[in-house]
């Protein structure tokens, strides 16, 4: 019976499990816009992830681009695109600056994990490349820009998980006897013991070697 | 180039144990007093119950000493010397031991802590030495009442060993009477019935009988129940319950009369009603017929058969019970509050001989004075003398008065003498012997909010304030020209013995001036003011040399004092002028240094609103700056924000100023000062600001990170609003328990990397806008998590980036019993350093304890790899290419604050100070927690590196110690503070105690040590300069002989 039962539940815990990913425009000095849907991560195993996009994603970047063309006077600086990670109660949101998108090539999508065996992630860190090392926007403006490359984005889900801080490295305890007593270690044995043949062949071969040069020391004389 | 080389190696190697020499900083002897001070304190009296309120006791004998015990608000129960108001002993008590009763009796006294009083502990009441203790139930066990004292009581009988210690009678958990003699338990009665609603609340002693009495809760009253015990045996004698209905438990009180006889006296429907208490319980109650009242209260003299009444018009008297009658001992007419005079405060005390007086103190409106009334009932033909003097109490400075407890002496039959003790609103504690005040003790200071280093100026520019014309200059520089032979001889005096300060050198200043004229800097910096705010409202300014109060300031209420409970609570503080910084006119220079502290006032009212305000002050002299009017009172704050409480503060330091920048709930932004040069510094800034928030979530009860922009209101009062731009979510179960931002912000930073000794280099993470996060489980969920669970709940250390919320680094560590974390935190430039305790030894198979655990950031994957963190944007992808080295330690203690040292350029190495839970502070130094120690000896390279071998333990080292035998109790927090010397930071602690050190963590490099023998320098140069006076005309003969024949 027992059997039976872990023969059906096996397919669902290997089932993959997938979470939604949503994006917006932020304009901070404007009204909150809604999200909308970007895609699912879906988890392939504990450790790795992959990002599939909604067929319409790429249409939100022209409605935000179009939002903005509404807009009179914006620092470019200032506006943000955000991704948010779906969960329970609040999503989580990672931002970066929406002037950084037209040039991009890659993003990247840390997930923040705590159960590596059941893969749902509470935090998202969401990265575009390249941009400046200052973060600074690119010359050219990015409110009249084409989307059309971010359909070929390379975007990589990595899982993160927290680390275990290190265990002090103990020495190893001095061995103990059945008894509970400490172990007497094996006296070491002293010079003569452990190399008294080597002593003693040396000492045999100098006696035969040194009796027959004194021979013949006297033979010459 | 290779024999250069292998030169340096050998040389570094020859090095190395002198380095390690150098790496204890074991305080000297000769030091102590000297770098440092400690400021030992009680705290706050504890005013909440009778029972632990500061009280006289006098020791009789051969020299009669009294002292002032009492219990306090930080849980410690202390003696004060009457005549100096030093500490003559106090016994720290741990947090969740709280203090409920204090009892004292010739030269002992007890205490009894924990719900239902189940610790007793006796001390020596003159040193302080504890005699004994017990436990009578468990924690758990322990009856919770309100007020915490009721349920417990201790009386002291006679002393049937004849060793000096009386009979104890231990009333524990309102049903449990235990009687020791000496130190062994004779016997123990317990009421029978441990369901009843009777709680036992006190025990009255006779020769007779011991009456325990306690009172039985009905519908909407009290009864007493008494039941009468055998001394010898503790078996009940009798047991009653006296027909009484008592509205409230402190309208009953305890006493013997005159004569000794014990009753119990309550207030039932505006009378006073009494019990004379027999062994059989047989008598009947009386009624005193004299008046009707509406409060009766306890001035400490129930053994004496005296209490206080308070009639219902207002007016007090003094009662007695003699004759088995309650009657009226003395009327204080007209005593009740008016325009005139404020409502007043009682307490009863003792002469020499034992005989009862009672203290009245009001405050009069019209003479501005207190005015002080002792009654002494024996005196004039026993009907009663009353003396009366007035007190110079300055309630501007130490705000109002609510205790007074006090002795007397009668030296003759016509004068009487008051020595009366005051604890205030603000925490001080004061001894005033008739109307001269005797000492004064800020206990405030054990209530610390918030805390910044001031540094002082050079003396030219204290000595000359104000502008200074080239006329004026010239004339005082004439007058001071006569100094300068003095000034020549002095020099060259100096210059030849060499008596320069030293690092180690006292920072006090040897110039007998006072006033603002006496604080300018030391050589090295030392010397500064640190100015500090308690949770009482009340700021202080101290000299860091000595740890002398140089001014206090109470906070003034404002338009909030007419409300009740009006307080105000200070929330951060801030140097908004240091020295050298340019004033708003740069004509005038630098001026003198100026601290602004951000508070909140209100009531505690339900109606009542809080606002946000700002004091603005002069560091050296806690007067305002602004409003600018100088007039005697409290310090006056300008109001930053209505109806709203501070969510954070923070300064915004420009080439034009300082602005301090308040955030209220709304997160709206409030500038201060609030000028149009303010709003365009912070507007020039605007887009570049970001600040990561703690937010609750409503529904969840819980917080999370949001990271805050801000944009420029277009609407209200507020300059700015913030708006959120991400969040940081926690895994489920934990919420956020403390933000630490890095502890050298504003300090440069050295250097970007560690070259190793391979020759290859480590670049650090170096990004300044990373916080620290520290979580924990959450109050609602630890209980829904099973420790042992593989779910079970932990606590979490975070580096975020609190610009962009990264996750640099995060961290998972054991909870304490599933529930707590204690995690402490520390992150300066690339290394975090953090402490917990680990109870999780089952699965590593390793023992409990404490770790510290050492981690260092640096960028890339591996050595050489460089990202160039430090000038790198938050939303550049390689913020997250980190690599940590970590290491873990065992450390012996629990630590209550840590922080790392600072110094004025950042090149000294950084050590860790740590106040750990057996009230030291330690030193440890970057050496020994480097996560980079090898496991093995150190090769070649590694030795080059300075790198020791790892040892798992971080030995109880005494040379770590900083704070010599101090005893540094509860340290709540650890600041630090450069000095003008690179090499040396100072070091403050608070917590119940104030210390203050100096540390230099690669000893003091940048100054002579005291042993430089100076004057062998100088003979030296000086017989070198003779010999080239005499030897250059001969080289000179030789060089012009070697031209000619060459």
């Amino acid at each position: 019976m027992l059997l039976v039962l872990s023969f059906f539940l096996l397919p669902l815990a290997v089932t993959s499990q997938q979470v939604n990913l949503y994006h917006r425009l932020q304009l901070l000095n404007g009204q909150q816009s809604t999200f909308i849907k970007r895609g699912a991560i879906v988890y392939e195993d504990s450790h790795s992830a992959s990002y599939h996009p909604s067929p319409s994603a790429l249409e939100h970047y022209g409605q935000f681009s179009a939002t903005l063309q509404e807009i009179d006077r914006v620092d470019q600086d200032r506006i943000l695109y955000q991704v948010a990670l779906e969960r329970d109660g609040d999503w989580d949101i990672s931002s970066v600056k929406w002037c950084h998108l037209p040039q991009i090539s890659s993003e990247t999508l840390i997930l923040h994990t705590t159960d590596t065996s059941q893969p749902t992630s509470h935090a998202i860190d969401y990265f575009v490349s390249p941009i400046l090392p200052d973060g600074a926007c690119p010359v050219k403006g990015s409110l009249s820009a084409s989307f059309e490359h971010l359909a070929r984005l390379n975007t990589t889900v990595l899982l993160r998980t927290p680390r275990l801080p290190p265990l002090p490295e103990l020495r190893t305890p001095p061995p103990l006897t059945p008894e509970g007593k400490p172990a007497e270690p094996v006296p070491e044995k002293s010079f003569i013991q452990k190399y008294w043949m080597y002593i003693a062949a040396a000492l045999v071969a100098l006696l035969m070697s040194g009796g027959a040069s004194e021979e013949g020391q006297g033979g010459q004389k | 180039m290779m024999v250069r080389q292998s030169w340096c190696r050998t040389l570094t190697l020859l090095l190395v144990p002198l380095f390690f020499a150098s790496s204890t900083h074991a305080l000297q002897e000769t030091s102590v007093g000297i770098i440092d001070w400690h400021k030992p304190l009680i705290g706050s009296p504890s005013l909440s119950s009778p029972a632990t309120s500061p009280r006289f006791h006098r020791v009789q004998g051969k020299n009669s000493r009294s002292v002032i015990i009492s219990a306090t608000e930080p849980n410690v129960v202390a003696a004060l010397d009457a005549v100096n108001g030093s500490v003559a002993w106090r016994h720290v008590f741990q947090e969740e031991d709280r203090i409920v009763s204090v009892h004292q009796y010739g030269w002992i006294t007890a205490t009894l802590s924990s719900p239902g009083g189940s610790n007793l502990r006796v001390f020596s009441v003159l040193d302080g030495d504890l005699l004994f203790e017990k436990q009578f139930h468990t924690l758990q066990s322990g009856l919770l009442t309100e007020p915490p004292h009721l349920g417990s009581n201790i009386a002291f009988g006679n002393d049937t060993m004849g060793i000096g210690t009386p009979d104890l009678f231990v009333l524990t958990n309102g049903r449990s009477v235990t009687r020791f003699v000496g130190r062994d338990l004779k016997w123990k009665w317990e009421s029978e019935d441990q369901t009843s609603l009777v709680i036992y609340t006190q025990i009255l002693l006779t020769p007779q009988a011991i009456y325990a009495i306690g009172l039985s809760k009905s519908i909407a009253s009290y009864t007493l129940s008494v039941t009468s015990l055998s001394p010898d045996t503790g078996e009940v004698i009798s047991s009653a319950l006296v027909p009484s209905s008592i509205g409230n438990v402190d309208d009953v009180l305890y006493m013997h009369s005159t004569t000794g006889d014990p009753f119990v006296t309550w207030l039932e429907s505006n009378q006073i009603r009494s019990h004379k208490l027999t062994p059989d319980l047989k008598a009947k109650p009386t009624s005193h017929r004299g008046g009707t009242y509406f409060r009766i209260s306890d001035v400490g003299l129930a053994s004496h058969g005296l209490f206080m009444a308070t009639k219902l018009d207002g007016d007090n008297r003094a009662m007695k019970i003699a004759l088995d009658e309650v009657q009226v001992a003395w009327d204080f007419e007209r005593s009740a509050p008016s325009e005139k005079q404020s409502a007043s405060k009682y307490t009863g005390g003792f002469d020499k001989e034992g005989r009862p007086y009672i203290g009245r103190l009001y405050w009069s409106y019209y003479l501005g004075l207190s005015s002080v009334e002792l009654f002494a009932p024996h005196l004039g033909d026993g009907k009663g003398l009353i003396a009366g003097y007035a007190l110079r109490f300055d309630t501007n400075q130490h705000g109002t008065i609510e205790h007074i407890t006090m002795d007397a002496a009668n030296p003759n039959p016509y004068h009487v003498l008051g020595r009366l003790v005051i604890t205030t609103s603000a925490g001080t504690v004061q001894l005033w012997q008739q109307d001269q005040l005797q000492w004064s003790r800020d206990e405030g200071l054990a209530d610390i909010v918030a805390t910044e280093f001031v540094e002082l100026p050079e003396r030219v520019l204290a000595a000359t304030e104000g502008s200074e014309g080239f006329v004026e200059r010239l004339k005082r520089q004439s007058v001071q020209l006569k100094n300068l032979p003095n000034y020549m001889i002095h020099f060259i005096k100096r210059f030849a013995t060499g008596s320069y300060e030293s690092a180690t050198s006292s920072a006090v200043p040897s110039s007998p001036q006072s006033g603002v004229a006496s604080l300018h800097r030391d050589t090295f910096g030392f010397r500064q003011v640190i100015v500090m705010a308690t949770s009482r409202g009340k700021i202080f300014g101290i000299d860091s040399s000595n740890g002398q109060v140089l001014w206090s300031k109470l906070l003034a209420l404002g338009a909030k004092q007419a409300e009740e409970g009006a307080r105000v609570k200070p929330v951060k503080m801030f140097v908004v002028k240091a020295v050298g910084d340019l004033e708003e006119n740069t004509n005038a220079g630098p001026g003198e240094p100026e601290v602004a502290v951000v508070a909140q006032r209100g009531g505690s009212g339900s109606t009542s609103e809080e606002e946000i305000v700002v004091y603005h002050f002069h560091a050296l002299t806690g007067e305002n700056v602004k409003p600018a009017l100088r007039k005697p009172g409290p310090l006056r704050g300008i109001k930053v924000a209505s109806s709203a409480s501070v969510t954070d503060a923070y300064v915004l330091q420009s080439a034009n100023g300082k602005v301090v920048v308040v955030l209220d709930r709304e997160l709206k932004v409030h500038l201060y000062p609030d000028t149009p040069t303010s709003k365009s510094i912070f507007h020039a800034s605007i887009s570049a600001l970001s600040v990561p928030l703690r937010v609750r979530d409503d529904t969840t009860a819980k917080h999370r990170l949001v990271g805050h922009q801000f944009v420029q209101s277009v609407e209200g009062a507020s300059v700015a609003v913030a708006v959120p731009t991400w969040t940081l979510s926690l895994p489920d179960g934990e919420d956020i328990q403390s933000i630490i931002p890095p502890s050298a912000r504003g300090v440069p930073v050295a250097s970007l990397g560690k070259v190793l000794g391979n020759r290859t280099t480590l670049y650090k993470y170096l990004n300044e806008r990373l916080v620290v996060v520290l979580t924990a489980p959450h109050s609602a969920s630890a209980a829904s998590f099973s420790p042992t669970s593989k779910n079970a709940a932990r606590c979490g250390v975070y580096l975020v980036d609190g610009v962009k919320g990264t996750v640099v680094y995060h961290a998972s560590v054991p909870t304490i019993g599933g529930g707590s974390c204690d995690v402490k935190a520390v992150l300066t430039e690339n290394w975090l350093v953090y402490h917990y305790y680990d109870e999780d030894y089952q699965p590593s198979g390793q023992t409990k304890g404490y770790r510290i655990i050492s981690v260092e950031l640096y960028e890339g994957g591996k050595v050489d790899d460089k990202t160039g963190s430090s000038d790198m944007t938050s939303y550049k992808e390689e913020m997250v290419d980190v690599t940590p080295y970590e290491r873990s330690f065992v450390y012996l203690h629990g630590v209550t604050a840590i922080a790392t040292t600072k110094t004025k350029f950042g090149i000294t190495t950084k050590d860790i100070i740590v106040a750990n839970d057996n009230d030291k502070i330690q030193n440890l130094n970057h050496r020994v927690l480097d996560p980079r120690r090898p496991n093995r000896k150190p090769t070649t390279e590694e030795m080059e590196e300075f790198l020791i071998q790892y040892d798992p333990v971080i030995l109880d080292d005494p040379r770590q110690t900083l704070s010599h035998n101090y005893q540094i109790s509860r340290v709540q927090k650890i600041v630090t503070a450069p000095s003008l010397l690179e090499s040396t930071s100072l070091v403050f602690t608070y917590g119940l105690d104030l210390f203050l050190t100096r540390v230099s963590p690669s000893k003091t490099f940048d100054v002579l040590s005291e042993g430089f023998n100076k004057p062998q320098l100088v003979l030296t140069v000086a017989a070198l300069g003779v010999a080239i006076l005499f030897t250059k005309p001969a080289v000179n003969r030789k060089r012009l002989r070697e031209k000619w024949y060459s």
